[in-house]
């Protein structure tokens, strides 16, 4: 049998030929060595056990976030021979394995993000109350998503939801859940909040929501993000970076949107306040209405008594100047054939005269 | 009733009725007019709260 002799190259080319038909891709669980970033982009580090170690080659944006030598990761990738610098894995996907990696994990996450201010309380925004349209991040499969239907379905009505079904855990769940924020700030129209929820589960299955591209994608956001994530005792750092946090998915719903029931006894209660109000307002006039009555009344009375006595006045007047009242004195009036007789001059013998007196004429002959 | 306006919109016009009507100033013509408008707003939240279903769309990944 002949001998192969090919050169380097060939001999490269066939080895990655090999690799990819194979094992195009392989997932190493180990303890993490050598840990360096260069030029704040690439990634060097090796996963080793007692006897062995493998090199690996990747992008800072394929790490869960910050990590530190001696943390257990479980890393897939694809085996590759470089022609320059040997046998290497290139980094798909970087998950810390067990419960002491993934807090540690998030640990310093945490201390970086805070640093950048990604968990700032005066950063958050309020949610609309109610919304008017919710864009739902979750499996639909999962419990969670049930529960929160069926709670925001008996509390509110008239929402449009539109759910983007994502894996929750896993390798594709980075990956489904940032591509799902993305899908909700290119489309406006789709919803006026964001809540990404699951239910609890194990510190390995949680730890997707304290991956570092789902917490930027949660605190970058173009619609405000309410997150609900496992059970209360269960906290990730996506759910520090969200707007709004619920302890479980039911308390989502209850913190979205307000009880129906409640609304109606409440517009009960606002429908008696208008109508006591109207009820208020008429009482009001018609008390100003009876005052300005007594007014006018009290005008009119005023004025006619104030005639009243001015004719009595005048009348008196009258009464005291009236020949009449002379007469009553005693004086009399004489009339003549020729009217008064004021002067004995104008009457001659003979004459007629009508002497009145108070009670009644005499009738006199003038000698 | 303006399709418009939102639920929570038509809360807060109806709460700035009912304000309204607490000031107690007097002008009965106003007075017919805004209870007019805040029993018509009633309605329509009774209605939407009563009637109104959730519309559940799942998308379609891309």
């Amino acid at each position: 049998m002949e001998e192969l002799v090919i050169s380097p190259s060939d001999f490269i080319a066939l080895v990655n030929q090999t690799f990819d038909y194979a094992y195009p891709k392989v997932v190493i669980q180990g303890e993490l060595a050598n840990f360096k970033i260069s030029r704040n982009k690439w990634v060097y580090f090796d996963l080793k056990d007692d006897n062995a170690s493998v090199r690996f080659f990747g992008t800072v944006f394929a790490l869960p976030g910050p990590l530190q030598d001696g943390m257990v990761l479980s890393v897939s990738g694809r085996p590759h021979m470089h022609e320059l610098y040997g046998f290497s894995v290139q980094v798909q996907t970087v998950q810390p394995v067990g419960q002491g990696s993934i807090k540690k994990a998030a640990d310093l996450l945490l201390a970086k993000l805070q640093a950048e201010g990604l968990f700032d309380t005066d950063k958050k925004r309020s949610l609309p109350y109610p919304p008017q349209k919710i864009g739902l991040i979750t499996s639909v499969q999962s419990a969670a998503y049930a529960d929160f239907i069926k709670v925001i379905g008996a509390r509110f009505g008239g929402l449009e939801i539109n759910v983007y079904d994502v894996q929750v855990q896993g390798e594709q769940a980075v990956l489904d859940i940032v591509q799902a924020i993305k899908h909700f700030a290119e489309h406006a129209e789709l919803a006026n909040v964001l809540v990404i929820t699951r239910g609890g589960g194990s510190a390995d299955d949680l730890s997707v929501f304290s991956h570092e591209q789902v917490v930027r994608a949660v605190a970058g956001s173009r619609v405000p993000t309410l997150i609900a994530i496992g059970h209360e005792v269960d906290l990730s750092l996506a759910e520090l970076a969200a707007d709004v946090r619920a302890s479980t998915p039911s308390n989502a719903a209850e913190l979205l949107v307000p009880d129906k029931k409640e609304q109606l006894l409440k517009l009960t209660h606002k429908a008696e306040w208008l109508q006591q109000g109207l009820l208020t307002q008429l009482q009001n006039a018609k008390t100003v209405l009876a005052t300005q009555k007594d007014h006018l009344r009290s005008g009119i009375t005023f004025e006619l008594t104030k005639q009243q006595q001015l004719l009595a006045h005048n009348a008196k007047l009258l009464t005291a100047m009236s020949p009449h009242a002379a007469l009553q004195r005693g004086y009399a009036i004489v009339r003549g054939p020729k009217g008064i007789v004021s002067s004995v001059k104008n009457t001659s013998s003979n004459d007629t005269l009508d002497i009145t007196l108070q009670d009644g004429i005499i009738k006199a002959l003038v000698r | 009733m303006s399709k418009e306006q939102t639920t929570a919109q038509l809360q807060v016009e109806l709460d700035e009725i009912i304000m309204w009507f607490e000031q107690g100033s007097i002008d009965l013509d106003d007075a017919v007019t805004k209870y007019k408008r805040g029993t018509d707003i009633i309605a329509e939240l009774e209605k939407r709260l009563k009637s109104a279903e959730n519309t559940i769309t799942k998308l379609a990944k891309l």
